[in-house]
Parts: C-alpha cells; sequence; structure tokens
C-alpha cells in the first residue's frame, strides 16, 4: 500500500462518519484509490468490497473500472497480434510498390502505441520511491512522446521518399507472381491486401475509444484514433495500385504521399498532445480537448464550504490522474486548520477517480502565494 | 460506430469491389503502352549485350524467351547491340521495352527497372538471372512473367 494513499483514503471517511448527514453515500462514494486492504482498514463492519458502488458521484464504479483495464490489456494484445502479422503479410506481398512499402512501414509503426500502452500499464502503477516521490504516472507521456516522435520521423522521411519518386518520374513495375498454377498480376495480390488490412484496424479503433475514456488514457485514445484513420491510408493505397493497373504511373506515388501524410499526422499531433502534458496542461477531454468539467466542479465545491472566502486552483495532468493545488483564502468561521483541510479534501476527493493528489494551503494573500514567479517578478530580469 | 464512419467505410468496401472488378478484363495496362505498340508495329525491339562464353547458355535461353514474347504478340524481334549498361539506361528512360543482358535478380539496376522471374536459378556464377523491362510496363512484364513460368511448368 503507498503511503499517500492510506493517509487519503484513511482520513477522509472517518470524520465524515462521524458529523456528516450524508455520511454514508457520501461515505461510499469517497473511496477513489481504494483495495480490499483500504477497505477493510475504513470500515472493519463490512467484510465485502462494494464493487458496484461509484468512485465518485455519477463516476464509474470500481467494477467498471476493473473491466475496463481487463478490456484495454485485451485489446492492446489483439492489436500487437494483429498489427505483427500485417506486418508480415503486406511485408511478403510488398514487390516494387511505393505504396505498398509505406504501408508496411505504417503497420509497423501502428506496433509502438499499443506497446507503449501495454508498458505504461505496468510502469505507471509502480509506488513512489524516495527518488520519484509523485510516483510513475508519467511514464506514459513519456513513452508516447517518444513513439510520437519516431512516427512524426518515419512519416516526414516517407513524405520526402514519396515526393522524390513522384518529382523524378519513378515508374513502379509490377510483375506476375505464381498462385496456384497461375501467374497473376500481383499488384492485385496487393490490392487484396490492402483492403484487407485496411478493416480490423477501424473496428479496433471504435472499440477502444469508449475503453480510453472510461480510463482517461491518452496514449489509447491516440491509438484508437490511428486505428480509427488507417482505412483512409489503405483506401488510398487500394485506389493508387487501382490506378497503376490502367496504366497511371504516378497511382502509387500518390497514394504513397496520402499514406504518409496519414503518418507524419498521426506524429506530429501526438507529439504536440504529449508536450502538453508534459507543461502541465489542465486536465481536457480527450475528444473535444476542453477544459474537462473537474475543474469548474472544484471551484463549485470548494465555493460552497462554509469557511472559503476566495480560493484558487492549480490543477495538472499527471498521466491519467490529475493533481491539484489548491490555496483557499478562509473567512472567520474556519476551524481548526486540520479539520478545515479535512473538509476540503472530503469535498474535493470524491469528485473524480482521476483525481489522485491534492495540496490544500490557507492564506490570507491568496494572488501572491498561489502565484508561480516570472523571472521579471522575481526582479532577476528587467521587464 | 457513428453514421459517418458507417458510411465513409462502406463506400471504401464499394469502392474497393469496384476498382477490382474493373480490373478482371484487360489490366493491367502499360504506363507508357509497350505491349499496345508492339502489337501495332509488330516490332518488338529487344536490347541484347554480347555475352562472354561462360553465359552463353544463359544468353539463348533468354533469346529464346524473348522470341517467345514477340510471338504471343504477334511480333519479331528487332535485336539492339550494345553494351550492357548502356541498353539498361535506355531501358530506364524506357527508349526500349525489353532487355536481355543476363542480368542478375540482384543486380543494381533491378531497383530503377522491371525485373521479371528468375528464368534461370543459380546459374553460372550462382545467381538468379532475370529479364529487363522497361519500368511501368505492367502489362508486358506480367506477359514476360507468365511465358517464363509456363517455360518452367513444361
Amino acid at each position: 500500500m503507498r503511503p499517500g494513499q492510506k493517509n487519503i483514503i484513511g482520513n477522509q471517511t472517518a470524520p465524515q462518519q462521524a458529523d456528516s448527514k450524508q455520511a454514508a453515500p457520501q461515505h461510499a462514494a469517497s473511496k477513489p484509490l481504494g483495495s480490499k486492504q483500504r477497505d477493510s482498514d475504513a470500515e472493519p463492519e463490512h467484510s465485502a468490497p462494494q464493487d458496484d458502488v461509484p468512485f465518485t458521484r455519477g463516476g464509474p464504479s470500481k467494477d467498471e473500472l476493473r473491466q475496463g483495464f481487463r478490456r484495454l490489456r485485451k485489446l492492446e494484445w489483439i492489436t500487437l497480434g494483429y498489427q505483427f502479422g500485417a506486418t508480415i503479410f503486406v511485408g511478403v506481398l510488398m514487390g516494387g510498390s511505393q505504396a505498398m512499402k509505406t504501408e508496411w512501414l505504417e503497420n509497423m509503426l501502428a506496433l509502438i502505441p499499443a506497446i507503449c500502452v501495454l508498458l505504461t500499464l505496468h510502469t505507471e502503477n509502480k509506488p513512489p520511491d524516495a527518488k520519484r516521490p509523485f510516483g510513475y504516472h508519467r511514464a506514459g507521456t513519456l513513452a508516447f512522446l517518444a513513439a510520437a516522435f519516431t512516427l512524426a520521423a518515419v512519416g516526414t522521411f516517407l513524405f520526402y521518399d514519396s515526393l522524390s519518386n513522384l518529382v523524378h518520374h519513378e515508374y513502379p513495375s509490377i510483375g506476375g507472381i505464381n498462385a496456384l498454377g497461375h501467374t497473376i498480376w500481383h499488384g492485385w495480390l496487393m490490392m487484396g491486401a490492402m483492403f484487407i488490412t485496411g478493416i480490423p484496424p477501424v473496428i479496433l479503433g471504435h472499440l477502444k475509444i469508449p475503453v480510453a475514456k472510461l480510463l482517461h488514457d491518452k496514449a489509447l485514445y491516440a491509438d484508437a484514433d490511428m486505428n480509427r484513420a488507417n482505412w483512409m491510408s489503405n483506401g488510398a493505397g487500394l485506389i493508387g495500385l487501382g490506378l497503376v493497373a490502367w496504366g497511371f504511373w504516378w497511382g502509387d506515388s500518390v497514394a504513397a504521399l496520402i499514406i504518409s501524410l496519414d503518418i507524419m499526422r498521426d506524429g506530429w499531433t501526438h507529439v504536440f498532445k504529449s508536450l502538453e502534458d508534459v507543461m502541465d496542461r489542465t486536465p481536457v477531454d480527450l475528444e473535444s480537448e476542453r477544459q474537462q468539467p473537474l475543474v469548474a466542479q472544484i471551484h463549485r465545491e470548494l465555493r460552497a464550504l462554509p469557511f472559503v472566502a476566495d480560493e484558487r486552483v492549480l490543477i495538472r495532468e499527471h498521466g491519467r490522474y490529475a493533481f491539484a493545488e489548491i490555496f483557499i483564502q478562509p473567512n472567520e468561521q474556519v476551524p481548526a486548520i486540520t479539520q478545515a483541510t479535512r473538509q476540503v479534501r472530503d469535498a474535493i476527493l470524491p469528485l473524480n477517480w482521476t483525481l489522485q493528489h491534492i495540496v490544500v494551503e490557507f492564506t490570507n494573500d491568496l494572488q501572491t502565494d498561489s502565484n508561480v514567479l516570472t523571472r521579471e517578478e522575481l526582479e532577476i530580469e528587467d521587464s | 460506430m457513428s453514421t459517418r464512419s458507417t458510411r465513409l467505410l462502406m463506400m471504401f468496401l464499394v469502392a474497393s469491389i469496384a476498382v477490382c472488378l474493373c480490373g478482371c478484363a484487360n489490366l493491367p495496362r502499360d504506363a507508357r503502352q509497350s505491349t499496345d505498340k508492339t502489337r501495332q508495329s509488330r516490332v518488338l525491339v529487344v536490347g541484347v549485350s554480347e555475352a562472354d562464353e561462360e553465359m552463353a547458355t544463359v544468353s539463348a535461353r533468354e533469346k529464346s524467351l524473348v522470341q517467345k514474347v514477340a510471338r504471343r504478340l504477334g511480333a519479331r524481334v528487332q535485336w539492339r547491340r550494345g553494351n550492357a549498361h548502356t541498353l539498361l539506361q535506355d531501358l530506364e528512360e524506357a527508349k526500349l521495352p525489353i532487355v536481355a543482358a543476363t542480368l542478375p535478380s540482384d543486380s543494381p539496376f533491378a531497383a530503377s527497372v522491371g525485373i521479371s522471374q528468375p528464368y534461370v536459378k543459380n546459374g553460372p556464377g550462382h545467381k538468379d538471372y532475370c529479364l529487363a523491362v522497361a519500368p511501368g510496363e505492367n502489362r508486358l512484364l506480367l506477359l514476360v512473367d507468365q511465358i517464363i513460368s509456363e517455360e518452367q511448368q513444361s
């Protein structure tokens, strides 16, 4: 058990039982990081864990999250298996087509996000240690940043390669291949490969989206997004090879160019998204990129507390979790500091299961104390 | 799955099936119509390099193959003799449709021209030997491959 979590759970639940009218429902809703051991720590009178109880008000239940993680693992292992097979399949049928070469690389590159998601699942769960007191939640962001850079770099190279083929008028030569006693045009088999490998990723992508949203998994969402868009590059390849069959040599290079653009788009988009995470952006919705309602909810909950005159919240994403620093300017109704802090934690932590770590500070100079100073404000540089 | 994605996926399916169906008859076509031009002119221009003694059998084999290709197109062969390097450069620029230069399949030229299936596997020098077709002339390349394959089966 992690010392920080024990503290949150243990301290969070006890006073609610004692002094709140809503003790029972709130208590059930305020076990964001529970394990069986923690359940027994907090409420020895209940022997069975209440898995169907939502973590948060309207949030997913523990059971739903557990299933979500199981599903995530399953989908990513299927993706790994599929992409590995597709890479070999397309590699065998590659021949002299630039579009097929690009598609082959795209299939191989699609292994990287799936590997990142699976590795992250293992790494992010490591307990904090003396060297990394905030834990390993950002491992995923780092892995994904590296993967996105690879994708972006390879995409850019393929774009250059395809563009150069187009400019230098490289005519693709695709001959015959012996199959079942006949010599048929290799291009037909390539088109078959493009067609076959175009569909499963789309299905996988659509299956992954709800899991990514449930688990607030950015890497999985990006992976799903790539999978969803896969049919476009396969469609381009199919049409490109079709054009080559009709004698239009440029079809192959143009198709390869479109596929490389797709790889580049995936790569650069995810580079910028991972960088946003590294830059401590406030939590955003995976799909709309708008600020999560959680931020407004925190403000609302804080203002509802009787002793809060004013407040300021600095909140950032740390992998799939949110970390918040809460600054409160109290009024004269403020109770003892430990009691007030406890009330803030009890109000805020149940809001969202991804809210992992909060720090509460009481101050009578909100603006100054919550400010992260620039060099000018520190007077070490002239404005 | 959203309606928009489903519709796009259906379009993708229909387009790919349509392309495949269209392809059955007269495809693939040559990018520079070498096959059609040969049929019309009844002459197949073939670059041929002088082979040394060791390669004489291989060279004879590929010449007979080229004759068969020409016959299939209702044409006669017009040999253009020259240095293998120059001939392959001309082939790359599509100045002639086929070159018979006892070209090994791992030749650096293989990347820039159309390479047929090997008509001799592990011949003198333990290499596979191929005919070279102008780049993008996929109908002609397919025909060459079909003839090589027929020869190997008989």
